[in-house]
């Protein structure tokens, strides 16, 4: 294998796989929420929602550098055709992608502990919602700071939730050879 | 929903997947450019007749169909929350007087509906619906591997573009594995119920199967790819080269005109 193909066929297909998953849940799902609840939880806040749980997993799965913003710019082509932002979720997805490249960038900031999961999804669950708010919908007053806080808080949430189902899976042992199989061992 | 190519013997599906990507790359630039619901309302006419042309008509109106709600929804939550009464938008341009329409307050919560914030709220929807019906068209009748294929061609890096080919093809079957797994998790018991909190208590139940589904397709997926000797090389060759005929210069053509048009009404504005 030569040096410039960074990622092995296996973490193409886990991030190509769940990076779709991901992509449809937040196609099934968000707009149906937001009808729901008569739009008290609008469509990016709920896809702030989900955006970090898959981000935190996918990251557990293939850990390596640069694993999400990969994720991210599958998730953001695919998201062109399916998602309410369309091609504008080229610029959004793969830079939360590498929201949680740089937090998990450190060797201590695992995707598997509770507190960097957490952190990585506030800052992307935030970073996502301000970003739609502001730059999709231009909405210039303090909306996006309110909503981008509404944002953070459901990315924490998703964040650990992403952070307990890999924990999950790994107790599960479905994949023994993968970083979070490795570390159940 | 189909949610796939379409083998059809068409003109569009004739074109090269470029020409394809260059017009829905129009088609997203011009919905933004565009600054009048009326503009959006021809754009999505054209996109029809292209439809129509493909011979996918019927599954692009069930794919509309199921685009209709949330683009209903956006517009009704931007019309009734619209910050300064819908006066501030970029590319967007409002006709007549910024009338108030509907005023209703309880306590701190108010809704207003100004004659600037329903024409934005209907723009936004439009506007949704203009950057999804070409996406329609584009995944009706273009096949994957030809996406994957023109990806490469931009010089996109090969993972990527494989990727993004495969989790294209991959939507209708993840869509498939999660109604088979609802399907299965209902047979042993399952109250998968319409009422949406219900729903949400008994995700976990539909989650870890389903991930336990993924990973064993992506196993599989991987192995398949390594028996071809994914990543042997830093230069893939391709067996299938996509010809850029006169068609397609007509095409790309007529898609640059449009996003001049779509510029030249926005200064107009």
């Amino acid at each position: 294998m030569t040096r410039s193909v960074h990622f092995s066929a296996r973490d193409v297909a886990l991030i190509t796989i769940f990076s779709a998953l991901v992509t449809v849940l937040v196609a099934l799902t968000a707009p149906a929420v937001t009808v729901a609840t008569a739009g008290i939880v609008p469509i990016p806040v709920w896809a702030s929602f989900i955006w970090p749980m898959g981000g935190v997993f996918i990251r557990a799965l293939v850990g390596r550098p640069f694993t999400n913003a990969f994720s991210g710019v599958v998730e953001g082509i695919v998201g062109s055709f399916i998602l309410p932002i369309g091609i504008f979720g080229l610029v959004a997805l793969p830079a939360q992608g590498l929201i949680f490249d740089a937090v998990f960038g450190s060797r201590r900031a695992k995707p598997t502990r509770l507190l960097p999961a957490v952190v990585a999804g506030a800052l992307a669950g935030a970073f996502f919602v301000f970003i739609i708010v502001y730059v999709f919908f231009q909405i210039r007053n303090p909306f996006p700071l309110a909503a981008s806080l509404l944002g953070g808080v459901a990315g924490a949430v998703s964040g650990a939730l992403g952070c307990l189902l890999a924990r999950h899976i790994a107790r599960l042992g479905i994949m023994p050879d993968s970083p979070i199989g490795r570390e159940a061992v | 929903m189909q949610a796939g190519y379409l083998p059809r013997s068409s003109f569009i599906h004739r074109l090269n997947p470029l020409t394809k990507i260059v017009w829905l790359c129009v088609a997203g630039a011009v919905s933004f450019l565009v600054p009048r619901p009326s503009l959006l309302v021809v754009m999505l006419v054209i996109v029809a007749a292209l439809a129509a042309l493909a011979r996918i008509g019927r599954p692009w109106l069930v794919f509309m169909r199921a685009a209709l709600l949330p683009a209903l929804a956006i517009s009704v939550i931007n019309i009734l929350m619209s910050p300064y009464h819908g006066e501030r938008m970029l590319f967007a341009s409002y006709s007549g007087e910024n009338r108030l329409l509907f005023h209703q307050a309880w306590g701190p919560l108010q809704l207003t509906v100004t004659a600037f914030g329903l024409q934005k709220g209907l723009l936004l929807g439009l506007r949704w619906l203009g950057l999804v019906a070409p996406a329609g068209v584009f995944i009706y009748a273009t096949r994957p591997e030809d996406f994957a294929a023109a990806l490469s061609r931009l010089r996109i890096p090969h993972s990527v573009a494989f990727a993004a080919g495969a989790a294209l093809r991959l939507i209708p079957v993840l869509i498939e594995d999660i109604v088979t797994v609802i399907a299965a998790q209902r047979a042993r018991g399952l109250q998968w119920d319409r009422r949406l909190i219900s729903r949400a208590r008994v995700l976990p139940v539909v989650i870890v199967p389903l991930i336990g589904c993924s990973i064993r397709r992506a196993t599989d997926m991987a192995a398949a790819m390594e028996t071809r000797a994914y990543g042997a090389t830093a230069h893939r060759t391709s067996c299938y080269a996509p010809q850029f005929r006169v068609a397609d210069a007509c095409a790309v053509g007529v898609s640059l005109a449009v996003l001049l048009a779509g510029i030249v009404s926005r200064m107009g504005t």
